[in-house]
């Protein structure tokens, strides 16, 4: 006998919850679009001021030295369009509750890492060609550059931002000053060429 | 010209009018029974609670002598004796000033070295100060005497404040943080008073009124410093707030007498 109710408690409850998620003021159709991290640049940046500012100087103080990862997003064409249909009722449209964005742009290109490489010796324990990815870390937060990942994986709701920059800030300093160093960026994807970018600077 | 003699002479047509047809009326000495009262005057702070430290910017308090109002009820319970509830309105309206001190503070004490962005959400604000007390009374035809004695409430604001440096030529960044939160501070406060006045008519008195608030402030500021590459949190100081705080409060009264009885 009580299993009987606790049945048909669920039977009446499933229709309630769905009356519920149907009276959320949201619209039917969300466009789901992609994107593809279409260009990437690499500029050195000097941080001796109150704001790190591209340079295109030669010298740069090696406590100040940062690299500026500039990234370019290019929506595609290709949109899918989904339309929420509530399975007992229509919707209401009685109360506002969290809607899904009508518009998002999700990513085609799965960046899986990003790695700085030392052309030049470094310091005694990293020679030429040795990974200084520890070394250099993201802007304000001086999170590793692994988390660069993310932000080059992220999927954006409503607009697309499709120029944008990144800071990665020396924490380390070479053992001598006023050498030529060069650094390289590989940015390694799952379903792409590898990206490999170049930079030289003095650092004094 | 004209309309302002007019309205003077009004004026002292209704408060006088009052007092002369009160002549045939009884004594008007201990029947008032309830009584509301309009204030305006000087606060002045006898003592200071500031430091001289840089946690000073961020307490919404103020130092100054300010010109407040208050408002007060009395309900003689007795022929002697009644009860004071009284509201004073004092204000905080330094926070736009207080906000560039602190940024000029900061750039002095740390410029040198650093670019400096000081923070903190200092706002302008009321600092209602309400106290219920007893009041005894002496009075006479036409004067009257009322020393008084209440306890009440002082709150105000002891808010955080940050600092961030970023190192010239390098690419260091610091925090420099001074934590209270934004807690409101809530101050036992002893006020004896004395309020001194004329009876202009059954209705309408006036009075100088002098009452001296105390409380003691008691709260500490911490101030710690992060490295935020290295995440290493340095405690650098401890700033006790712990002063006893005298104010006085000298005013005109204007009060008006709602309700008589014959004790």
């Amino acid at each position: 006998m009580k299993r009987k109710y606790k049945v048909l408690l669920i039977l009446l409850a499933l229709p309630l919850l769905d009356v519920f998620y149907a009276c959320c003021n949201c619209g039917d159709n969300t466009e789901e679009k992609f994107y593809t991290n279409s260009g990437f640049a690499l500029k050195n940046i000097d941080n001796s001021g109150e704001e790190p500012l591209e340079s295109a100087s030669e010298n740069i103080n090696k406590k100040a030295y940062g690299i500026r990862l500039q990234v370019n997003r290019q929506s595609l064409s290709f949109i899918k369009t989904e339309t929420y249909q509530p399975l007992f009722s229509q919707g209401a449209y009685a109360m506002s509750c969290d809607c899904p964005p009508e518009v998002t742009y999700d990513h085609t290109d799965k960046v899986e890492s990003i790695k700085i490489i030392t052309l030049n010796d470094f310091t005694i324990d990293k020679p030429a060609n040795s990974d200084i990815t520890e070394y250099f870390k993201m802007r304000k937060l001086y999170k590793d550059v692994s988390e660069l990942v993310k932000s080059l994986n992220y999927d954006f709701s409503y607009t697309l931002k499709e120029t944008e920059y990144f800071d990665l800030l020396l924490m380390v300093s070479p053992a001598e000053a006023n050498v030529q160093h060069q650094f390289k960026l590989i940015i390694t994807f799952e379903n792409k060429p590898t990206v490999e970018l170049q930079t030289t600077v003095n650092l004094i | 010209m004209k309309n302002i003699n007019i309205l003077i002479g009004l004026l002292f047509t209704i408060v006088f009018s009052n007092q002369l047809f009160s002549q045939d009326k009884d004594s008007s000495i201990y029947t008032n029974r309830f009584q509301l009262k309009v204030e305006g005057g000087l606060n002045m702070p006898l003592t200071n609670m500031n430091q001289n430290k840089i946690t000073d910017y961020f307490i919404e308090y103020s130092s100054e002598s300010k010109f407040v109002p208050s408002l007060s009820a009395i309900w003689f319970i007795r022929k002697r004796f009644g009860v004071e509830a009284d509201l004073k309105f004092v204000y905080f309206n330094d926070g736009r000033s207080t906000g560039n001190n602190f940024q000029k503070f900061a750039n002095k004490e740390f410029g040198e070295n650093y670019y400096v962005k000081a923070s903190s959400p200092i706002h302008n604000n009321f600092i209602p100060v309400i106290s219920l007390g007893m009041v005894y009374r002496i009075e006479t035809e036409h004067f009257y005497f009322y020393p008084k004695f209440s306890i009440g409430v002082t709150s105000f604001y002891s808010n955080w404040g940050g600092i961030d440096l970023k190192e010239k030529n390098t690419n260091n960044e610091y925090k420099i943080s001074y934590s209270q939160g934004k807690i409101a501070k809530d101050n036992f406060t002893l006020t004896p008073a004395f309020t001194m006045g004329y009876k202009m008519s059954d209705r309408f008195w006036v009075d100088l009124n002098l009452k001296t608030s105390f409380f003691r402030s008691n709260f500490t500021y911490e101030t710690t410093r992060t490295n935020l590459y290295t995440k290493e949190v340095e405690q650098v100081e401890q700033i006790p707030y712990k002063e006893n705080i005298v104010e006085t409060y000298f005013s005109v009264g204007v009060t008006y007498v709602l309700a008589r009885k014959n004790y």
